[in-house]
């Protein structure tokens, strides 16, 4: 018997089905094949963000001082199983997350023990699809008991320095007795702990205050600390109206309202109106209670202590604003800058602290672009998601029972599309109060799944009069069955491609929309809201922009280019 | 018939609703299969044998198709009243069909083994994917597919036509069914593969008491393959009898015509190239009428044919319809000649 290829059929090798040709034709191809390589790192850093930035450490060991009791918690494991956020975009990246590690944990004893052992391809091929499973119920597992998970990682050590606990015990007894009074006492008891000041360690980053500052007596210096922190802080949300300005002096006009005011120094006369001056600067040195700026060589002195502590968060090279008032010396001295309030701005780019800069409220960029990942991400797939299985249920219906069907369904889809969409999306969004980034995600999908829809009902038409399908109906297959299970896989290559540039122009829609201001509620980070920020911010903070922009570009290009492979590794003709 | 008869189709007609018109493509024909039998459809491209079997299993479109009358008794029932979802547990279960084009009849993206599984799973939807695969395979192998448990991994494209054609076959007759509708099914394939599909469907048909509606128009092979024969012509029947009889002694016009047309084993090449060809063609479906639909194309047609010839008796099962038949008697025919008839007889 001849057994012979038809001349048309693409080159196969043996045993390989359509799709594993596709896949190795996809890789022929470098840009896509990178591309593709582009996509998968983004969203494993998407799935890896809290670990990479957080301000919550991987571990914590604290002996609080005076008790004799250490404790032992890992709070960004208990995020991971129960995050904060009520977006279950967080749950999904987070499940993802701890499907990375148990994945490995699972399979490569799997493996190893499999491994020279002679088994059958069959047993193979059962082993390997147990281990998996078992990995993706193992990763499932701590979410199903997020209250489990926190009790079991905290650690009550008793007794930690049983010598330490008695000498409390003593100064306690002596306080009591009254021989200790006021200030000894506090020192004997200072003096009785080992070690007075917390040390944190860190992977690189230096300062972790954000977290530290949830327990305030630890900031006294009253406790021994450990702690391990993720590399990118990810600093808490502030929340502040002030706009960044470029370094110069401003005159206060009214609540938020500054105006740059033309004076070389702060020395000079200051014009009639203006009491209060707004100082943009960068910090040149700090001594005492004092400030050196590098613009104009100006001391801002700071006197009340309040305002002082804020100068811990200074540093050399920072970018900061002072609100203060001129006070004229007495006895006909130079005048001085008296702040009242001090912070910091925006920091650039630095390989020391905020490898990408800080926003104008501190938030680091990389932390903020790293988390904005997750949302930016999960909208394309998401929405694409939705409109493909919308486009697949109602062009199949209109491909596969044509008639009254068809020309009902194809009129709607004209009408759809005679809608612009985004301004649709627009329209609906501006219509809605509470706004989430779900909704966004929501109406993308419902507003776009007429491209699909027609590339479905062509396929659906062209498939159906095929001899499979009427061989498929001859064995007495209904028709759902014929629809998803005999036509639709033959459907799917088309789709495949339009859901890949779909998901690059989500992710542009869901961007457009942020930096309009139609997005996620503020303070959700998303690329489109950071680009927002960045925009109104061009002169003088240029990495607020370019940033997420990048990020943004390389993920849309990233999408368009692994599209076009696919799209050319499933055309035979363009085989190579 | 002698023996209680599996599958009885009484006058069944199919129209079609066209925008030129109605296509009675089948009007009232009427033939029975024998369990275990085999019955060949033979006529010309164009005159309703793939209707016909379409019709007895239901996967004409409605509309434009419509069953305008008649019954398929099947078994005790009238497949013709079931509701949709009865009639697909008919379908592959107890009544079979293959393709004249196994390439396009399997789903390029599966295995041939999941389709073959597949066809299993539609009817017994409790069983275990994995004894489903068994019995694939198992029917792979007892279609003649060498290697069948690493054959059954691969993609249809992989496969030569005729071995599509086996796993056809192994779709169709995994669940069993009492009868199987074979469309043309060697047509796509070369001579010596044709053989083989027609040994291997005669097989089945002994081993497992498979009865066979076979479509053709490939004289050789009715004469190879089946026991009685209906001829069909512009939608009716115009001829039925034993296989044997109708070789012998061909009673309608059109019969003797096609077995003219065709090449005797012992013919020469000169022979052949001088072999006769009924002139004319099929009329389009829109255009029968209520007369003879032979008649443009009969070298004897005459008067009488403008009235349409019913069926009848020539002695045993041997039926047709033909006034000039029925005026002559069956004498006219007992020697066909090879000779009486040419081009010029015709009547257009
Ligand atoms: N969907 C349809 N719509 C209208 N007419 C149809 C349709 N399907 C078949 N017909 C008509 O029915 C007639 C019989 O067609 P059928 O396919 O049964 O021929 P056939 O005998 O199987 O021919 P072949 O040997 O080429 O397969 C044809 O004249 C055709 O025009
Ligand atoms: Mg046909």
């Amino acid at each position: 018997m001849a057994d012979t290829p038809l001349p048309d059929a693409p080159a196969h090798a043996a045993g390989e089905g359509y799709w594993q040709l596709v896949w190795r034709q996809f890789r022929n191809r470098r840009l896509a094949s990178i591309s593709f390589a582009v996509i998968v790192i983004l969203f494993l850093l998407a799935a890896w963000a809290p670990l990479l930035a957080n301000g919550k450490p991987f571990y914590w060991r604290e002996i609080p001082f005076g008790a004799s009791q250490a404790v032992t918690t890992y709070p960004l494991l208990q995020y991971l199983v129960a995050p904060t956020q009520e977006f279950s975009v967080e749950y999904l990246f987070n499940y993802f997350c701890i499907l990375t590690l148990t994945l490995p944990l699972v399979c490569l004893p799997a493996y190893l023990l499999s491994r020279g052992r002679g088994l059958a391809p069959k047993a193979v091929r059962k082993r390997s699809t147990y281990a998996v499973l078992g990995a993706f119920a193992l990763a499932a597992l701590p979410f199903l008991a997020p209250g489990f998970v926190t009790r079991a990682a905290t650690k009550v050590e008793r007794a930690a320095d049983p010598a330490m606990a008695q000498r409390l015990k003593e100064i306690e007894a002596e306080y009591a007795a009254g021989k200790l009074v006021g200030e000894a006492y506090a020192t004997a008891k200072r003096e009785a702990a080992a070690v007075t000041e917390f040390r944190i360690l860190r992977s690189w980053r230096l300062d972790e205050r954000p977290y530290l500052s949830d327990f305030a007596d630890l900031r006294e210096g009253n406790a021994e600390v450990e702690a391990i922190f993720p590399p990118v802080s990810a600093d808490p949300v502030v929340n502040t109206s002030e706009t960044l300005h470029p370094p110069g002096v401003y005159g206060r006009l009214g609540a938020r309202r500054y105006r740059k005011i033309d004076v070389e120094s702060i020395d000079e006369p200051l014009p009639p109106g203006v009491s209060r001056i707004c100082l943009v600067a960068t910090v040149n040195e700090i001594s005492g209670g004092d400030v050196r700026i590098l613009e104009r060589d100006t001391r801002v002195h700071i006197e009340e202590d309040e305002t002082r502590a804020q100068l811990k968060d200074l540093r050399a090279g920072d970018r900061a604003w002072f609100m203060g008032r001129r006070v004229e010396a007495e006895g006909g001295g130079a005048p001085r800058f008296v702040a009242e309030a001090v912070r910091p701005e925006s920091r650039p780019p630095a390989w020391t602290r905020h490898l990408l800069g800080t926003d104008r409220d501190g938030r680091d960029v990389l932390a903020r672009m790293l988390l904005g990942s997750r949302i930016s991400l999960s909208v394309g797939i998401v929405s694409v998601g939705i409109y493909v299985l919308l486009g697949i249920l109602i062009g199949g219906l209109a491909g596969y029972f044509r008639g009254i069907v068809d020309l009902a369904i194809s009129r709607l889809i004209e009408l759809v599309i005679c809608f612009p969409s985004f301004f649709l999306i627009l329209v609906i969004l501006a219509t809605i109060e509470k706004r989430s980034i779900f909704l966004v995600m929501l109406i993308i999908g419902l507003t776009s799944w007429t491209g699909v829809a027609r590339l479905i009902r062509g396929e659906f038409l062209k498939l159906a009069d095929q001899d499979f399908v009427h061989s498929a109906r001859a064995l007495g297959c209904g028709s759902l069955r014929i629809m998803f299970r005999h036509i639709l896989p033959n459907a799917m290559g088309p789709v495949l491609v339009a859901a890949a540039f779909g998901v690059a122009s989500a992710v542009l829609t869901e961007s457009s929309l942020s930096y309009l201001g139609f997005g996620a509620p503020p303070p959700t980070p998303t690329w489109g809201e950071m680009i927002k920020q960045g925009k109104d911010n061009i002169e003088v903070a240029w990495w607020l922009l370019v940033y997420p922009g990048a990020m943004i570009f390389l993920t849309v290009t990233a999408y368009n280019l692994a599209g076009d492979g696919l799209r050319d590794a499933m055309d035979p003709r363009m085989k190579r | 018939m002698s023996e209680e008869s599996l599958l009885e189709v009484r006058n069944l007609r199919t129209y079609f609703h066209t925008d030129a018109g109605v296509a009675r493509a089948v009007d009232d024909i009427s033939f029975s299969i024998g369990a275990g039998q085999c019955l060949a459809l033979v006529g010309e491209s164009g005159c309703g044998k793939s209707v016909t079997s379409l019709s007895i299993m239901r996967l004409l479109q409605e509309p434009p198709a419509r069953v305008a009358g008649g019954e398929v008794r099947f078994a005790g029932r009238d497949l013709l009243k079931l509701e949709p979802d009865e009639m697909c547990k008919v379908r592959g279960a107890e009544i079979s069909m293959i393709f004249q084009e196994p390439q396009a009849a399997l789903n390029p993206v599966f295995t041939i083994g999941d389709q073959v599984a597949e066809a299993y799973l539609v009817h017994h939807p409790e069983a275990r994917a994995k004894d489903a695969m068994d019995r694939a395979v198992d029917a792979l192998r007892s279609v003649g597919i060498p290697d069948p448990g690493r054959r059954a991994l691969d993609y249809p494209h992989q496969l030569s036509g005729g071995m599509k054609q086996r796993v056809c076959i192994a779709i169709a007759l995994i669940c069993e069914p009492k009868l199987l509708v074979a469309d043309e099914p060697t047509t796509a394939l070369d001579v010596t593969i044709q053989a083989q599909i027609l040994d291997l469907l005669r097989d089945m048909q002994q081993k497992r008491g498979l009865a066979l509606l076979l479509i053709t128009h490939d004289l050789g092979i009715v004469a190879e393959m089946a026991e009685r024969t209906c001829v069909m012509y512009a939608g009716k029947i115009v001829e039925s009898a034993p296989t044997s009889e109708i070789f012998a002694r061909p009673l309608h016009p059109y019969t003797q015509g096609l077995l003219r047309a065709r090449p005797e084993p012992g013919s020469s090449l000169r022979d052949r190239r001088r072999l006769a060809v009924i002139p004319g063609m099929v009329p389009a479906a829109t255009q029968f009428k209520d007369d003879c639909r032979f008649r443009p194309r009969c070298p004897l047609a005459g008067d009488l044919c403008h009235e349409e010839p019913k069926l009848e008796a020539f002695g045993g099962e041997h039926r047709a319809a033909c006034w000039y038949t029925r005026r002559e008697g069956i004498a006219a025919w007992a020697e066909p000649a090879r000779t009486g008839n040419n081009q010029g007889g015709a009547d257009v």
